[in-house]
């Protein structure tokens, strides 16, 4: 089995979010949706999905709700909040810069 | 805000909110696998979970309710310890607490806005009086625009209820107040009304204001009382109310102060401008200062002067000091920090006690110890579950120490006779203090242990030591002063006035109360003393202005220190049996002469013959005599300086008699006060047995006495507790060694040695603090008790030797233990 490269520190609650943007979904399909999304290569461990998962309901990003899967599983749905929405966007744009200054100096230094 | 309310809601629904992150995990492995995407990262599920359930950030109560269980479940099995801890910091926290709560009570204010209140005294150019003529104060109450009210009042003793012929009337005090007194001075009333304004006019039905202690002591505290009627010299009083005691005075009842000629019959107090007679208490108005207040009563003097010249002297003015009765004096403050030091001292004590106790507890606890730090626990964690066990401890012994204090302060209070505070407990600073003082006595003795026994360093030694150099150091300094102050009190317990009390009493028949004057006043008293001389029993009588141990402040100041003066008549010095050690006793009708104590004659003319000398401080006058000893004057001090003067035509109005019987002076009383009112049924003379004065005294001094061994003994119980604790430990720690050296055929006196040694160091440098700290506290206390002797070797040596026989009692017995070890059992001591 290839190693997978580590998810960059810090960015899986903006991976989280981004993929919520889409509409409601349970936790093993957010973490099906970032690895197909990213061509089988970010793979998100319960270990960190989940810690990540209560730290947004409790800041108020996401709400949870109980409901039903594809597979008749009882699962809890998550769905974004206007502050998650929020939060979404401060996170995309702190990233952009963040990508656009560390690409400029690869570039130019 | 929001998120904090998220927290406390996951919080209370905690085990829901689990349940749900389980069934949500089981749910993602199921999909997983099912989806045959077996994770291999997928680990524990539990430690998932736990790691998630750190995110709420709550963890640090479970580590709580862990490491109180522990400590709960640890100190269960060691019950012994547990009991020892708890008793030592019952009474190390209890005392303290004791002590915070008798403040408490004496610094609460009972009068409402006491910074406004001014307390008023007449000054004159050359003088200061702090009694003032009614119609004088009446005048400034009535002009003064920086007065919102002035508050009069004036004490008579009167006798209560229907007095048969044949038996000694009671006599009570009542105090005629002005009814502002009630509006803002008094304190709370139990039941009914205080007395108003339409109480003070002239058709009113006189009423009375009964004291708590008055209404349980005299009148059964009968739930009717109001409404009915009390007999006062005679005359029926009706009672509007029932008042709390004020705090730091004695007082039976209140009556408008417009009722007191009603009562005192012939009394002119009410119209009299010259005879200073009322206590004045006045109110400011909001934003005037005491400056400009006194700046206008001179002025308001000034006109008064102009009307009634006889009732101001030129250039007198009002003086205003803060309220007294409420505040401490600089001086009370001084002794309070005192007493609270030494006090602290105590609890100093109790912890570093504890300390060398969990110490020695923590080194039978090692190998818990290693264990756990070799499992992985960190040193903060193990340290944090120490602290822990101490904080249960403490808490709990705060508790108990809080329900001693309780009990300890309401039998004082009782003691005292002052009214129960049950409320107190309950006051949120004994709470706060209670906590505080839980929480520094945990961190005091367990923190060092902690840290001492979860360090790499061999542990113990010196820690130990400096424990117990504390503990012996604290224990000798507080065994030191009390013992000073025992000797200085034990001195009054067997002090001699100089003159027989036993037989003697004083009789005060009141005459400026009922309107005499200076000639009539003197024809009674001759009358009197020929009248008494004449009664069966009476050896001698004589006249006096004060009476005796009534006087602790009139004189003069005599180069910083107080003279206290009193003017009596040729008779005085025989008839008190005051003794002679120069020069003769008064003539009569002697003038121009004067009679010094021996203390201030060394004062004041220091190795010269004071006999012929002129005194001129208050009058000029010859010394003609030395009296052995001024005891006539505070029974609380039996060298007072003093100076007695022959008695003058002024003061036969507040004269009063002093008679020596040949037995018991307590049979004199009735056919004395025949005598005295047979030339005017008016007067209602009071007596006093300086018997029983003494004994009042005296008392009041035991129960200090008690109070200060008591704390000394505690402090050195403290401390031999420690000593022989930590004693037992060591020896149970050096079974081994010491079975070897009794094996290898050492004495018994090198076993015991072997065993004491280390105690011998910090117990020398422990004394030697505490002689140190004990003559620091005592120069300061010396400030504040002047009859404190300025070294007192004999209380050191006491002190110190007592010390040392408790501790080395207390260290007998496990010494004992040492040597009777059988060598063949210790060697399989582990």
């Amino acid at each position: 089995m290839p190693e997978r490269p580590e998810l960059v520190p810090g960015t899986l609650i903006m991976l989280v979010l981004r993929v919520l943007q889409t509409g409601p979904l349970h936790g093993y399909a957010i973490s099906q949706r970032i690895l197909q999304v990213s061509g089988e290569v970010l793979q998100v461990e319960e270990g960190s999905l989940y810690p990540a998962l209560q730290k947004m309901l409790m800041k108020g990003w996401v709400e949870a709700e109980w409901g039903v899967s594809a597979t008749k599983r009882r699962v809890r749905f998550y769905s974004l909040t206007p502050s998650g929405r929020h939060q979404l966007t401060a996170e995309l744009s702190g990233y952009n810069n963040m990508t656009e200054a560390i690409q400029a100096v690869l570039k130019f230094a | 805000m929001t998120e904090l309310y998220r927290r406390i809601c996951w919080l209370l629904n905690r085990r829901r909110a689990e349940r749900e992150l389980a069934e949500e995990m089981y749910a993602h492995l199921a999909e997983s696998e099912s989806d045959g995407r077996r994770n291999p990262a997928f680990g524990s599920t539990l430690r998932h979970l736990e790691s998630t359930r750190e995110v709420w950030g709550w963890t640090w109560i479970d580590r709580l309710f862990q490491d109180l269980s522990y400590a709960l479940r640890l100190l269960r099995k060691s019950p012994s310890f547990v009991l020892t801890a708890l008793l030592v910091l019952a009474l190390g926290v209890g005392v303290n607490l004791t002590a915070f709560r008798l403040l408490l009570v004496e610094i609460t204010p009972t009068v409402r806005d006491p910074d406004t209140l001014v307390e008023l005294a007449r000054w004159f150019p050359d003088g200061s009086g702090n009694t003032i003529a009614w119609p004088v104060l009446a005048f400034y109450g009535q002009h003064a625009h920086s007065f919102r009210a002035i508050i009069a009042s004036h004490e008579d003793s009167v006798t209560f209820g229907e007095t048969e012929p044949g038996r000694d009337p009671v006599t009570v005090r009542v105090n005629f107040v002005t009814a502002s007194y009630f509006a803002e001075q008094a304190p709370p009333l139990i039941r009914g009304r205080g007395l108003a304004v339409f109480d003070e006019s002239a058709d009113a039905e006189p009423a009375v204001v009964v004291s708590r202690r008055f209404w349980e002591y005299r009148l059964a505290a009968s739930p009717s009382l109001i409404g009915q009627t009390l007999r006062l010299n005679g005359k029926l009083v009706q009672v509007a109310g029932i008042m709390n005691d004020p705090k730091g005075r004695r007082e039976d009842l209140w009556m408008p102060l417009a009722k007191q000629p009603m009562i005192v019959e012939g009394s002119t107090l009410l119209t009299d401008w010259t005879s200073p007679s009322v206590f004045g208490v006045a109110r400011l108005n909001p934003g005037i200062t005491v400056h400009t207040a006194e700046e206008e009563s001179h002025l308001l003097a000034v006109a008064l002067r102009q009307s009634h010249p006889e009732a101001v002297s030129k250039d007198e003015r009002l003086g205003m000091a803060p309220f007294s009765s409420n505040r401490m004096h600089p001086q009370e403050i001084a002794a309070a920090a005192m007493a609270v030091t030494l006090i602290m001292l105590i609890l100093v004590v109790a912890c570093a006690n504890l300390g060398s106790l969990l110490l020695a507890r923590g080194i039978a606890r090692d190998r818990e110890i290693r264990t756990r730090l070799a499992l992985g626990a960190s040193r903060y964690r193990i340290v944090r579950q120490l602290l822990t066990e101490s904080t249960v401890l403490a808490i709990a012994g705060s508790m108990v120490a809080w329900l001693l204090s309780a009990i300890a302060v309401e039998i004082f209070l009782t003691a005292n006779g002052d009214p129960k505070n049950w409320a107190l407990a309950l006051d949120w600073r004994i709470i706060v203090a209670t906590l505080a003082t839980a929480l520094f006595a945990a961190v005091a003795f367990g923190l060092v242990p902690a840290l001492r026994l979860t360090g790499s360093a061999p542990h113990g030694g010196r820690a130990r030591a400096v424990f117990l150099a504390c503990q012996v150091g604290a224990s000798c300094i507080l065994l030191i002063v009390s013992g000073q102050l025992v000797r200085n009190f034990a001195k009054l317990l067997i002090l001699d006035p100089g003159f027989d009390y036993r037989t003697t009493l004083t009789l005060s028949p009141g005459l400026q109360a009922h309107g005499y004057n200076d000639a009539s006043s003197q024809y009674y008293f001759d009358n009197l003393l020929r009248g008494v001389a004449a009664i069966p029993g009476v050896q001698s009588a004589a006249v006096t202005w004060l009476p005796v141990w009534g006087n602790i402040s009139s004189g003069f100041i005599d180069a910083g220190r107080k003279v206290l003066i009193n003017r009596v008549d040729a008779g005085f010095f025989s008839t008190l049996g005051l003794r002679l050690t120069r020069g003769r006793f008064f003539n009569s009708a002697e003038r121009n002469v004067v009679i010094v104590s021996d203390s201030f004659a060394r004062w004041h003319w220091p190795g010269q013959d004071p006999l012929g000398k002129l005194l001129t401080n208050v009058s000029p006058a010859t010394v003609i005599g030395v009296v052995a000893k001024g005891g006539s004057f505070d029974v609380q001090d039996t060298d007072a300086m003093a100076a007695y003067y022959p008695i003058l035509p002024q003061d036969f109005r507040d004269a009063s008699v002093v008679v020596r019987a040949f037995r018991n002076p307590g049979l004199l009383t009735a056919p004395l006060i025949a005598i005295a009112r047979t030339p005017d049924p008016k007067l209602r003379p009071a007596y006093t047995l300086l018997s029983t004065a003494y004994d009042g005294a005296v008392d009041q001094s035991r129960r200090l006495v008690s109070i200060l061994s008591a704390l000394g003994l505690l402090a050195t119980l403290l401390a031999s507790i420690g000593l022989a604790g930590l004693t037992g430990y060591s020896v149970s720690q050096r079974t081994r060694e010491i079975g070897v050296r009794i094996a290898l055929g050492a004495p018994r006196s090198g076993v015991v040695r072997a065993v004491l040694r280390p105690l011998a160091a910090p117990v020398v440098f422990g004394i030697t603090l505490g002689i140190l700290g004990a003559a620091a506290v005592s120069s300061v206390l010396r400030h504040n008790l002047s009859s404190l002797r300025p070294s007192d070797p004999i209380a050191y040596l006491t002190a110190v030797v007592a010390f040392l026989v408790i501790v080395s009692l207390a260290v007998c017995i496990p010494a004992r233990r040492a040597l009777r070890i059988q060598p063949a059992q210790a060697l399989r001591h582990d």
